[in-house]
C-alpha cells in the first residue's frame, strides 16, 4: 500500500521535473554573443565567408543592428553564395516576432529568386533554419545546417 | 509515424509482423501471448519515439502512474472514503496533464486577451494521440472505480492496452472493458488477419487515394481571397471538405481496427456511413461513434444525463456538447463548433422534433446534411472571422459563381461523385452478384488495386521537379 | 452498452469453411507477400544521385545518430529516403499523372493541361502595392533618363492569348486589362508602349506565338513584337531581313517537366538577321566569359534547350558589335527576351543586357559607362506583375 503511494509520488514528481524542464528550455543563455558567433561560424566550412558590417545587414534584412544587443552577420559578397549566417542576440526590447517575419519573408523571397534558376542553392535555401533559443535568434542557410544548428545549441 | 507513409509500411509493419508471429513459445500459449504483447508493446513505444521522441517520457510516467491507482483503487476496497480520495485524485492527475499539454498556450493566450497581460507563453508542442490515450486512461480508472472491471495486474498488458499503436493516434477510443479479455486470450488467425488486410486497405484507400485527393480543392480555395469566391465554389469547396474529413477520419479508424484484426483484436465499429443520418441525434450515432459514446458513458450519465429534469438536461447537453468541441483543438471554433450541435440537438429534443418527424425521409436527410455542412465551415475554419466569411461566400456574397466554377467542378466531377456515392452507403447495395466466386474476384482485384494506387500516389507526392523556369 | 465490433462484410461468411479458409489465406499470403516483394526490389536496385526528370538530387541513406534521432530529423530523411529511391519511381509517377488525367485532372504543380496538348501556366494576380512600386521606379528612371528613346514590351501569357485551349474553358484574370493598368501607369516623353496584343492579331495561327510545354513565348511572337518596336523607333526592320531556322523538334519546356509530361514536343526556331553583319562579342563580365555568338548550341544537347539563347540567363550581358550603328542599347529583361536579343544586333553598336533579378553592381556604374540612346523593358506579365527587383535595381 505505502510502496505503491511512494511509486505514484515518485511519478508525480518525474512528471513535475519533465514539466519544468520543458518549460525552462526557452531560459535565457548567459553565453557571450561573440562566443556563441565564433562556434556557429566554424561549423560551417566554406571559402569565402566572411564577418560582415551593419551596413550589410541593413540592406539584407531591412534591420537596425542597433535596436539588438548583438548581430553578427556571416556571408560572402558573391551573388551565388547563398550560404549564410546570422545570429541575434535579443535585448529586453527588441521586437523578437518582427525580426522574425523580417528573416522569413527575405528567405522566401531569396528562394523565389533562386528557383528555377540554380538547383544547387535552391537547396540549401529550401533547408534554411530559423530559430529562437535563450534571448537568441539563429538563422542559417547552409550545406549542412543541422551541423550549424547544433553547435549553436551547444554554445548557447 | 503515419499509417500512410512509406517508413510504416515498408519497414515497420512488416517488421513487427514477423516478430509478432514469430513462434517462440509454441507449447505454451499463456506465454506465447505475453510475448506477443511484449511485442505490441515496444513496437507500439516505438512507433510512437518515432514522431514525438520527447513525449514517450510523458506516456511511460502516465501509464506507471495509473498501473498504480489500478491497483490501489482494487485493493482500497474496504475504504470506501480513501478509495474515492484516491480516484479524484487520479482523475485530477489526468485531466491536468492532458490540460496542461493540449491547452495551456490557449489558456494564456485567453487571459492574456482577457486581462490585458503579456505572458509570454513557453512553446509546448502538443503531444500526439494525447486526446486519446488520456480517454482510455480515463476509462480504464473510472471503470475499474465503479466496480465494472477488475484492475489490470500486469504492467505490461496495461501499457499494451495504453500504448497499441494501431489506434494510438487517431482512434478509435477504446474502452477498457471492451478489451480486458482479448489481453488476456484472444484468437489469432488467417481468417482474422485476411480480415484486417481487408480493413486497413479499405482505410488506406479512403485517406490516400479519396481523402488526400478532394481535400485539395478545399485547400486551394480557403487560399484564394475570399471575397472573390463565388457561391457555388464555396458550396463546392464545403462538400469537398465534408467528403475530405470522413474519409479521412473513418479511414484511420478503418486501417486501425485492420491493424487491431492482424494482431487478434477487436476493436469497436466507429463509423457508420454518418451522411445517411436522418436527425443529428442520428448523425452523432454514427459519426465517431466511440467518442460520443466516451462523453455519454463518463460525463453526460455521471452528470444526471435525462433524469433530473428538463433544465438540467439541457445544462448537461450543453456543458457534453462543448468539451466534445473542446476535445478536438484548443480554439473558440471547436468550442462553438461543439455547442452549436449542443444547441441543436437541444432544439431537436424539446421544440422542432415533433415537426421534422412529419417530414418526409429524404427532407430529413437533406436537412441533417445541411446542418451537418454548415457544421463543418465551423470546425475547419482557422478562426471565427473566418468562418463568417466563408459562410459569407456560401451565401453568396462573392456572387454566384466565379471564373474558376466550372473547372473546378469539371476537373473533380468524377472523383466527387465516386466519393459521393461511397459516403452515401450506394456502394454497398451494389448488384449482389450471383456467383460468388466471381464476386470475390471482382473484390480481391479490387483490393489489389486500390493498394497498389496508394503506393503510387505516396510515391509521386514526392515529385518535386526543379525547374529552370526562369531561363 | 455493448457496442458492436467493427465486421468485415466483404469476405464470405458462409459457404464451405475450407473454402473461406482458402480465401483467407491468399489474402494473406498477397499482402505479406507485396510488401517482401517491395523490401526485395528496394534492397536489389541500387540508390540513385540524381533524379533526371526533377532536376534534383535525391536523399541519401540518412546517417544514425543520437542527435538526428533526438530532434526527429532522421526520420523525417529516412521516410524522404525510401520514397525518393522507390524501385521505379518515376514510372509510378507518370502512371499517376496518366490516371489523374484519367479521372478529369487537369492540373499538376500550377500547370494546366489544356486541349490540343497545349499546357499552360497559372496566372500571377495583380498586387497593386507590388505593381505600384514596380511602376514608380521606371517613371523615375525614364525620368533621369529623358535623352533616350524608351519602350515596354509586355507579353501577354498563353493562357490569355490561347484562351480557348484552357482546360473546361477556365477563364483566368483579364490580362488585356491588366496590361492597360500598367500602360496607364507609366510616362515618359519618348517612351512607347508596344502592344503586344495588337502585333498578335497579324498572325494567322494563334497557336505558332506559344510553346506547348513552356512558358515562353516562341520566336515567332518574340519576330512579331521586335517588328512593332522596330516601327515604333524607325530601325527599319522587315521580316524578309531574317531567317527562321528550327533547330529542334524535341523541345520539351518547363512546363512539361511541372506537369510530368512526357510525350508532347515543341519545335524550337531560332531568328537571326540574314546579313551577317560582321562580328560580335558577347560578354559575360561576371562569369568572366567571352563568346563570339549569342546561340550556345550545345544547350541543345541538354534537357531545356531555351538556354540556347545566350545560353542562360545572366545578372549582365554585353554585347558589342560592328553593326554601322550610334545607337546604344539598355535592356532590363526577364527569359522572354532571350529570343528576341538576336534580332536586335544589326541595330546597335552596343547593347547590356541586365536581368535584375540577378543584377548586385550598381547601376550608376553602368549608366556612367555608356550613355545609352535606347532603353528597352522586356517582360513576360506574369513575371513582371511579380518581379520584386526591377525597382530596387532602377534606384541602385
Amino acid at each position: 500500500m505505502k510502496q505503491r503511494r511512494i511509486k505514484e509520488g515518485v511519478c508525480i514528481l518525474v512528471l513535475l521535473i519533465f514539466v519544468i524542464l520543458l518549460m525552462t528550455q526557452d531560459k535565457q543563455s548567459t553565453a557571450e554573443p561573440q562566443a556563441v558567433f565564433e562556434a556557429v561560424q566554424s561549423a560551417m566550412d566554406v571559402d569565402g565567408l566572411e564577418v560582415c558590417k551593419d551596413e550589410r545587414i541593413k540592406k539584407e534584412f531591412g534591420i537596425d543592428p542597433r535596436a539588438f544587443d548583438f548581430v553578427g552577420y556571416f556571408a560572402s559578397d558573391s551573388i551565388m553564395e547563398v550560404r549564410e549566417i546570422l545570429l541575434v542576440h535579443l535585448s529586453e526590447e527588441s521586437g523578437e516576432q518582427e525580426l522574425l517575419d523580417k528573416i522569413t519573408s527575405r528567405v522566401t523571397d531569396k528562394a523565389e529568386l533562386f528557383s528555377g534558376y540554380a538547383p544547387e542553392q535552391s537547396g540549401y535555401l529550401e533547408k534554411y533554419e530559423l530559430l529562437s533559443r535563450g534571448g537568441y535568434v539563429l538563422f542559417t542557410v547552409s550545406d549542412t545546417p543541422d551541423d550549424v544548428v547544433r553547435a549553436f545549441k551547444k554554445a548557447i | 509515424m503515419l499509417f500512410s507513409s512509406a517508413t510504416f509500411l515498408f519497414v515497420f509493419l512488416p517488421v513487427v509482423l514477423l516478430f509478432y508471429f514469430l513462434p517462440l513459445f509454441k507449447t505454451q500459449p499463456q506465454k506465447e501471448i505475453t510475448k506477443k504483447n511484449a511485442v505490441l508493446c515496444l513496437a507500439s513505444l516505438v512507433f510512437y519515439a518515432w514522431g514525438e521522441p520527447v513525449y514517450i517520457l510523458l506516456m511511460l510516467i502516465s501509464i506507471y502512474f495509473n498501473y498504480n491507482i489500478g491497483l490501489d483503487l482494487a485493493a482500497l476496497g474496504r475504504h470506501p472514503k480513501q478509495r474515492r480520495q484516491i480516484f479524484i485524485a487520479a482523475v485530477v492527475f489526468n485531466l491536468l496533464v492532458l490540460g496542461f499539454f493540449k491547452y495551456y498556450p490557449f489558456a494564456v493566450d485567453n487571459l492574456n486577451h482577457l486581462f490585458r497581460l503579456e505572458i509570454r507563453a513557453a512553446q509546448i508542442s502538443l503531444p500526439i494521440g494525447i486526446s486519446f490515450y488520456t480517454f482510455q486512461i480515463l476509462s480504464y480508472v473510472i471503470d475499474v472505480y465503479r466496480g465494472k472491471c477488475t484492475a489490470q495486474k500486469s504492467l505490461l498488458s496495461f501499457a499494451t492496452y495504453i500504448t497499441m499503436f494501431p489506434q494510438l493516434i487517431a482512434g478509435p477510443i477504446v474502452q477498457y472493458g471492451d478489451i480486458e479479455r482479448q489481453l488476456r486470450t484472444r484468437k489469432i488467425g488467417i481468417r482474422k488477419f485476411a480480415a484486417g488486410v481487408l480493413f486497413f486497405v479499405r482505410g488506406l484507400g479512403k485517406k490516400v487515394l479519396f481523402a488526400n485527393t478532394i481535400g485539395a480543392v478545399y485547400t486551394e480555395i480557403t487560399a484564394r481571397d475570399i471575397s472573390s469566391v463565388g457561391m457555388l465554389t464555396a458550396w463546392f469547396g464545403i462538400l469537398c471538405y465534408t467528403l475530405q474529413i470522413y474519409f479521412d477520419f473513418s479511414g484511420y479508424s478503418d486501417m486501425a481496427i485492420g491493424l487491431g484484426k492482424m494482431f487478434g483484436f477487436d476493436f469497436v465499429q466507429n463509423f457508420n456511413f454518418p451522411y445517411t443520418a436522418s436527425s443529428i441525434k442520428d448523425f452523432w450515432s454514427r459519426w465517431h461513434i466511440s467518442l460520443s459514446t466516451w462523453f455519454r458513458d463518463y460525463v453526460y450519465i455521471p452528470l444526471g444525463g435525462n433524469r433530473k429534469g428538463t433544465a438540467r438536461t439541457i445544462i448537461n447537453l450543453l456543458i457534453v456538447w462543448s468539451l466534445t468541441g473542446l476535445w478536438h483543438g484548443a480554439a473558440w471554433n471547436f468550442v462553438a463548433w461543439g455547442a452549436y450541435y449542443g444547441i441543436l440537438l437541444i432544439l431537436e429534443k424539446y421544440v422542432f422534433g415533433s415537426l421534422v418527424e412529419k417530414l418526409p425521409y429524404w427532407a430529413k436527410r437533406v436537412l441533417t446534411m445541411l446542418i451537418v455542412i454548415v457544421g463543418w465551415v465551423f470546425f475547419s475554419a482557422e478562426s471565427f472571422s473566418g468562418a463568417a466569411q466563408y459562410l459569407g461566400a456560401m451565401v453568396g456574397r462573392g456572387g454566384l459563381w466565379d471564373s474558376t466554377t466550372g473547372y473546378l467542378l469539371m476537373s473533380n466531377l468524377l472523383p466527387f461523385a465516386v466519393m459521393s456515392c461511397s459516403a452515401l452507403g450506394y456502394f454497398r447495395k451494389f448488384p449482389k452478384l450471383r456467383d460468388s466466386n466471381i464476386r470475390l474476384a471482382l473484390q480481391a482485384l479490387g483490393y489489389a488495386a486500390v493498394f497498389a494506387l496508394c503506393v503510387v500516389n505516396l510515391v509521386s507526392d514526392t515529385y518535386n521537379p526543379f525547374l529552370y523556369f526562369r531561363f | 452498452m455493448k457496442l458492436p465490433t467493427a465486421k468485415n462484410h466483404d469476405l464470405p461468411t458462409s459457404g464451405k469453411r475450407n473454402y473461406t479458409t482458402l480465401v483467407c489465406l491468399v489474402i494473406a499470403v498477397a499482402f505479406a507477400a507485396f510488401l517482401v516483394l517491395h523490401t526485395l526490389l528496394f534492397l536489389v536496385t541500387p540508390d540513385l544521385e540524381l533524379s533526371e526528370s526533377e532536376n534534383r538530387t535525391l536523399q541519401q541513406r540518412p546517417k544514425l545518430t543520437l542527435s538526428a534521432l533526438a530532434d526527429g530529423s532522421y526520420m523525417k530523411k529516412f521516410e524522404t529516403y525510401l520514397t525518393d529511391q522507390f524501385p521505379n519511381r518515376d514510372g509510378l509517377i507518370s502512371f499517376h499523372s496518366f490516371f489523374a488525367t484519367l479521372t478529369g485532372h487537369r492540373e499538376e504543380n500550377g500547370v494546366y493541361l489544356g486541349r490540343r496538348g497545349f499546357l499552360f501556366e497559372k496566372q500571377t494576380p495583380l498586387d497593386q502595392d507590388v505593381l505600384q512600386k514596380t511602376t514608380d521606379a521606371i517613371n523615375t528612371f525614364l525620368e533621369r533618363e529623358k535623352h533616350a528613346k524608351s519602350a515596354m514590351i509586355l507579353a501577354p501569357n498563353s493562357s490569355y492569348v490561347l484562351q480557348k485551349y484552357m482546360p473546361y474553358h477556365l477563364h483566368e484574370d483579364d490580362q488585356k486589362q491588366q496590361l492597360n493598368i500598367v500602360k496607364k501607369a507609366l510616362h515618359g516623353d519618348k517612351f512607347s508602349w508596344i502592344s503586344v496584343l495588337k502585333a498578335y492579331e497579324k498572325a494567322e495561327d494563334p497557336t505558332t506565338l506559344y510553346y506547348r510545354t513552356d512558358h515562353h513565348w516562341t520566336t515567332f511572337a518574340a519576330q512579331r513584337a521586335f517588328l512593332s518596336l522596330s516601327s515604333k523607333w524607325e530601325l527599319g526592320a522587315k521580316s524578309s531581313q531574317f531567317t527562321m531556322e528550327p533547330v529542334s523538334d524535341h523541345f520539351s519546356g518547363t512546363l512539361a517537366s511541372s506537369y510530368g509530361e512526357r510525350k508532347i514536343r515543341d519545335v524550337l526556331y531560332v531568328c537571326a538577321p540574314k546579313k551577317a553583319n560582321g562580328t560580335y562579342t558577347v560578354s559575360y563580365p561576371t562569369q568572366n566569359k567571352v563568346t563570339a555568338s549569342v546561340f550556345d548550341s550545345s544547350k541543345l544537347e541538354q534537357k531545356n534547350q531555351y538556354e540556347i539563347f545566350l545560353g542562360g540567363n545572366f545578372d549582365k550581358i554585353e554585347i558589342t558589335t560592328t553593326a554601322e550603328s550610334e545607337d546604344t542599347l539598355l535592356l532590363f529583361k526577364d527569359s522572354y527576351a532571350n529570343c528576341m536579343i538576336p534580332m536586335l544586333t544589326p541595330y546597335f553598336s552596343k547593347i547590356v543586357v541586365i536581368d535584375p533579378r540577378y543584377f548586385s553592381d550598381s547601376l550608376n556604374d553602368v549608366l556612367e559607362d555608356t550613355d545609352f540612346t535606347h532603353v528597352l523593358f522586356v517582360y513576360n506579365l506574369n513575371t513582371f506583375l511579380a518581379d520584386k527587383s526591377l525597382s530596387g535595381v532602377l534606384a541602385s
